[in-house]
């Protein structure tokens, strides 16, 4: 029984799993609408694009770094994507254009951090206030509509019953999986994040993956920013707000360690599913919208501690 | 006469304040295992740090066959077949033993990597097998994470990191300092090997007994400065003292 009870205990994955499946049992008792179609399709939209980003901020907190910036990022690039199409650009190019938008400001704050040694903490937080005031100067604190039907395919439409959405996401998390375990690239992330001097004394460019995460984790912003407007079929300036929280909550519920060096996709994947339940859940269940912050905070208290203690039984005797 | 493969001609190291090198000169010649000697905070290190990429002299120039090398990090460094064993060995803990012989060099080809490219770990696998079993040094699981393996394992696993490419020089700096002394016999056997196998090899180490029986010559710095280089059959170990400590 021990032997089980300490194989559960070491396989983040595996626990995590059990208590979503858990969780989400509860939840269907205290309230049958959880399991309806309808609810999960409305779950599965934010979930895919909280899980977009969350793949790539999986990379970054495995760097031992962090990215507070995605939220504004998102409406940023949401908004400059917004502004093309009524401005009366393709969707296409407005697509393009806003996805740049996220990506240059990824650039940004990848060259700030190891260009000045800058800690990303710093910078992101900077970028976070910089990006979310861009979008008022530019949006001029309205809200932009409309936009052509045909752009709401991809925020809304469906193929075989399942959002476009979560096809995109599932794409997302295979190809960044990839990325991180069969890479040269990935290999490079886990060293540096695990001991950068070791990293640096191997060879490794510890500035060139740097700055690549934090670029690609613009990137996959911009990607949930376009997106995201397609699905609200408009941009307010308002969107992304407290994302960055959320999404480094489920990358960290997932198992990813912020002291860097461990974490996987597939762990991401789980606690992106977590999150998304756990705010569904809140809503079903009617719980007071301030209680739900209370109780994010101390899932994730409680994911760290646990994190905390797994390094601990793995260290050296 | 015979020409050395490296030279380091006048190389200098300051840290602020602090001159850590004094133009310092360093040959190492064609087939030999040169001992680098001093006391604590000669320089040794700082020496061959300069010399693997991790630090860049303050002043001072590095040839390799009379051609003058450019190496301002550890990338360069590997690039050209100078590898190190580091005191801390530098290992990666949170990967396995696979991940950390190829670390920088996965594509499995001797190059240093680009990124973006695809590994492959079965191949990989199999030739880490292979170097761990040529080094006869001990048994180790090549999946297991690193942080997992004792100080000698440990140090299997950085010797085998280095000369996975047949290096053309290796740096080991004091590589049995954390092995039980059973386990230091078969390393200085395995130095002797890589001379054979025409490694050139820089050993830097305290106990002067391991030096004598495996360095050709033995360089020795004080405070930073390079003392003299002697050939260890014309030297005894009292004299080494002597020069390390500076009485005379």
């Amino acid at each position: 029984m021990k032997k089980l009870w300490s194989w559960f205990l070491n396989s983040q994955e595996m626990s995590l799993l059990l208590v979503f499946i858990i969780l989400c049992v509860i939840t269907g008792i205290l309230n049958p609408v959880f399991f309806t179609f309808r609810n999960l399709i409305v779950v599965s939209r934010s979930f895919s694009l909280f899980l977009i980003i969350a793949v790539l901020m999986n990379f970054v907190i495995i760097l031992r770094e962090i990215d507070l910036s995605v939220g504004s990022v998102v409406a940023l690039s949401g908004t400059v994507c917004g502004l093309s199409l009524v401005s009366g650009l393709s969707i296409p190019l407005s697509i393009i254009i806003g996805i740049s938008t996220g990506t240059l400001m990824g650039f940004i704050n990848g060259f700030l951090i190891t260009r000045f040694s800058i800690h990303s903490f710093v910078v992101t937080l900077a970028m976070l206030y910089a990006a979310r005031g861009a979008v008022y100067v530019i949006g001029m604190g309205r809200p932009i509509y409309p936009f052509p039907k045909s752009f709401a395919i991809l925020g809304e439409g469906k193929f075989l019953g399942i959002p476009i959405l979560v096809f995109i996401a599932l794409a997302w998390v295979i190809v960044g999986n990839f990325f991180l375990a069969k890479t040269t690239y990935g290999r490079a992330v886990y060293a540096v994040g695990g001991n950068s001097e070791t990293a640096t004394r191997a060879g490794l460019n510890v500035k060139k993956i740097k700055q690549w995460s934090f670029l690609l984790n613009g990137l996959s912003a911009g990607i949930s920013g376009v997106l995201l407007v397609s699905r609200l079929s408009v941009a307010q300036p308002s969107m992304g707000t407290g994302w960055e929280l959320q999404i480094i909550a489920a990358v960290v519920i997932g198992g990813t360690s912020l002291l860097g060096g461990e974490g996987t996709i597939l762990g991401t994947l789980i606690g992106v599913m977590f999150i998304s339940i756990l705010n569904n859940i809140m809503i079903l269940i009617r719980i007071n919208v301030y209680w739900q912050n209370i109780v994010v905070g101390l899932i994730l208290i409680l994911a760290t501690i646990l994190d905390t203690v797994r390094r601990r039984k793995q260290l050296p005797e | 006469m015979i020409k050395p493969i490296i030279e380091m001609r006048g190389i200098s190291k300051n840290f602020g304040a602090i001159q850590a090198l004094e133009n310092v000169d360093l040959e190492l010649m064609p087939h030999e295992v040169l001992g680098l000697v001093g006391d604590n905070a000669a320089g040794k290190t700082t020496l061959m740090k300069i010399l693997c990429g991790r630090y860049i002299p303050s002043s001072g120039r590095i040839y390799m066959e009379g051609k003058k090398l450019d190496i301002f990090s550890p990338f360069d460094a590997r690039k050209v077949g100078i590898e190190t064993v580091y005191q801390d060995l530098a290992l990666a803990d949170n990967l396995d033993v696979t991940a950390n012989i190829f670390l920088g060099k996965e594509s499995l080809r001797g190059g240093l990597n680009q990124y973006f490219k695809v590994m492959d770990v079965k191949r990989m696998r199999e030739k880490a097998r292979r170097i761990i079993e040529k080094l006869e040094l001990e048994e180790l699981d090549i999946t297991r994470k690193v942080r997992n393996l004792s100080g000698g394992q440990r140090q299997v696993v950085a010797i085998a990191r280095a000369i996975s490419f047949n290096p053309k020089v290796l740096i080991m700096d004091e590589p049995t300092a954390s092995l039980a002394i059973s386990k230091v016999s078969r390393v200085l056997e395995l130095v002797k090997r890589f001379r054979k196998e025409n490694i050139l090899v820089i050993y830097i180490g305290h106990r002067l007994q391991e030096i004598f029986q495996i360095a050709d010559r033995v360089m020795i710095l004080r405070r930073g400065k390079n003392i003299g280089t002697y050939k260890t059959s014309e030297i005894s170990m009292d004299e080494v003292i002597k020069l390390i400590i500076g009485e005379h």
